[in-house]
């Protein structure tokens, strides 16, 4: 890439962050975000991901003495989101947004409750290399891996 | 809008699992334990007793710790979980998922609830808090050093490595040799965080390499990660945040070591054959070596220090080299810079390239577990690598297996210090270097 794309890129990006933060601050009440609230950005096309979210959503909250769970993806995913009681949806209109989000939460924020399900690396998705490679199911990666749930027995 | 208000520390983490605890039938039943007698036991006491909780015992592995007390707990063995009917153990330490596995193993069948009380897979230290605005000046900081590097360097590849230590850039660079060479990636700018981690990288022969200031490495590495490592033409050779994360609870859950999966996931390497540099540059000669108060194959190199990991105390390497010389051994101790050498033996200053040569005319080596431990790794002498008690690996990122290093270093015998235990150390090593 050249500096003048570099650079174009570069304001693109920063705009996203804006974008995320604005979205963020709009949607969440921060006063209300403490040790028992975690966010999902799902920023992923992958409906089965969505579903293993859901099914692994209340073992998450109850692992993790969560009271909020929030999920932010796309409107059409609501539906399977409002399954669970455990998570609160919100509903993000365009997909490039919740990059955004993603972006401006895993640029500024590290800490151990925003979890990033996505299809892409560009946030460290581990999914595709490890399921090709044989090495686990998509279950078991969204279980073990993207949400690090203990056994049942365990909880 | 303030971002402060995002983040929480540990010990809130711990009073939320315990408050969480103690609000089910079984905290008023079941025997509570918790397992480690560490910095984090007396938190977790005082915790404890503000939720009514009462503690039964402390469990330790540590055989010299039973019996002590920690907040009028005492330490006893975790066997005396055999004695239990309906029990819980509260889990804070590194080793968490050994822990789990040696409590459920006592336990067997009957009642039993872990409660691992904080997540320890996290980086904390790497992303400094600071404000919003703090943290765009710091994009663009990283934004105007990645575009002074592209003024010099602007079709290259641009590898970076955020780790300073001498041990991870030698990790990283025979991996990246590998890597470099399957991808054929002759034309690669190596960006580090130090100047020693240049002279690792030397070593190998592999392309040009630019030493950054730390901080400054900090602002390149968010930048990019803003952009994207394809995009802007980087490769990170230390997987960090979601991938580090990701790694972790994949290794946790397979049970595999980091060190194992490291070079898969973030070198794209499967199969590969380890090129290591053999280390014969500049190696004194004879009379040199006899300058320095070095006898062939009957002198100790000892190496006391290290950087990552806590060191032992002077006075263990000044008993060890007294009881070396009273054995008939020559004793020097490897410095570099301002470090001073053990009392009563001369320092040399052994360079990373001729170090091989070195070691192997001295015959003996004996390092407490450092990044030089790597290099020296294939230096075909008696060599003998201590390892620091495992509690001093609480908050470290690496873990405690990790630190074994067969494949680099396979002449290395380990002997693992137990705290308060630097006399059987001591004669541990003394034994192991007359055998």
């Amino acid at each position: 890439m050249m500096y003048t794309e570099i650079d174009q890129r570069y304001k693109k990006e920063k705009e996203k962050i804006l974008i995320g933060r604005g979205i963020f601050f709009e949607t969440i009440d921060i006063a209300q975000i403490n040790v028992q609230t975690a966010f999902i950005v799902f920023a992923s096309k992958d409906i089965r991901k969505a579903e293993l979210i859901v099914k692994y959503a209340e073992r998450l909250c109850k692992a993790n003495g969560l009271k909020v769970l929030y999920v932010f993806g796309l409107k059409k995913y609501r539906v399977i989101f409002e399954n669970s009681e455990k998570i609160e949806f919100i509903s993000i209109d365009i997909f490039d947004h919740l990059l955004a989000l993603a972006k401006y939460l895993s640029v500024y924020h590290n800490f151990s409750r925003i979890y990033l399900i996505t299809d892409n690396d560009e946030f460290g998705e581990l999914s595709k290399p490890l399921i090709r490679e044989g090495e686990m199911s998509l279950e078991e990666y969204i279980r073990d891996v993207a949400l690090r749930i203990p056994e049942e027995k365990f909880l | 809008m303030c971002e402060r208000q995002f983040f929480y520390s540990r010990e809130e983490e711990v009073e939320n699992n315990i408050s969480l605890y103690a609000q089910q039938p079984e905290s008023r039943i079941y025997s509570l334990f918790i397992f480690g007698g560490n910095r984090f036991a007396k938190m977790i006491i005082n915790k404890c007793n503000a939720y009514g909780l009462k503690v039964k015992a402390i469990l330790d592995n540590d055989t010299l710790k039973w019996g002590e007390e920690i907040e009028g707990i005492m330490i006893k063995s975790p066997n005396v979980l055999l004695d239990e009917q309906n029990m819980t153990v509260f889990i804070m330490s590194r080793f968490e998922d050994e822990m789990h596995k040696q409590v459920e193993e006592i336990v067997g069948d009957r009642d039993l609830i872990i409660c691992h009380l904080c997540d320890f897979d996290m980086e904390y230290k790497f992303w400094r808090e600071g404000s919003f605005e703090q943290e765009m000046v710091r994009l663009e900081e990283g934004r105007d050093l990645y575009l002074r590097l592209r003024k010099s360097y602007s079709n290259n590849l641009l590898a970076l490595i955020y780790s300073e230590s001498v041990g991870d850039n030698y990790m990283c660079a025979l991996y990246y040799q590998e890597y470099a060479r399957l991808s054929d990636n002759k034309e690669t700018i190596i960006v580090v965080p130090s100047n020693v981690a240049v002279k690792v990288w030397k070593l190998f022969n592999i392309g040009k390499v630019i030493a950054i200031s730390k901080i400054d490495m900090d602002n390149l590495l968010k930048f990019v990660m803003l952009i994207g490592e394809k995009e802007s033409g980087c490769f990170y050779m230390w997987p960090f945040y979601n991938r580090q994360r990701q790694i972790y609870n994949y290794t946790r859950v397979r049970h595999k070591a980091f060190s194992s999966v490291f070079p898969e996931y973030v070198f794209r390497l499967k199969n590969y054959t380890l090129d290591f540099p053999k280390l014969y540059d500049n190696v004194p000669s004879e009379t040199e070596m006899k300058d320095m108060g070095i006898v062939k194959d009957m002198t100790v190199v000892l190496s006391p220090y290290a950087n990552t990991l806590p060191e032992m105390r002077e006075i263990f390497w000044k008993r060890l080299s007294e009881r070396l010389k009273e054995k008939g051994y020559y004793v020097v101790t490897n410095i570099a810079g301002s470090q001073k050498p053990v009392d009563g033996t001369r320092g040399v200053y052994i360079p990373f390239e001729s170090i091989d040569g070195f070691l192997e005319y001295c015959g003996y080596f004996v390092s407490i577990r450092n990044g030089l431990c790597d290099i020296a790794g294939r230096a075909k002498c008696k060599q003998i690598v201590i390892f620091p008690p495992q509690e001093a690996f609480d908050y470290d990122e690496v873990a405690y297996d990790d630190l074994h290093i067969d494949d680099i270093a396979p002449f290395a015998e380990y002997v693992i210090h137990k705290k308060n235990g630097e006399m059987d150390t001591l004669k541990r090593v003394v034994e192991l270097l007359s055998r």
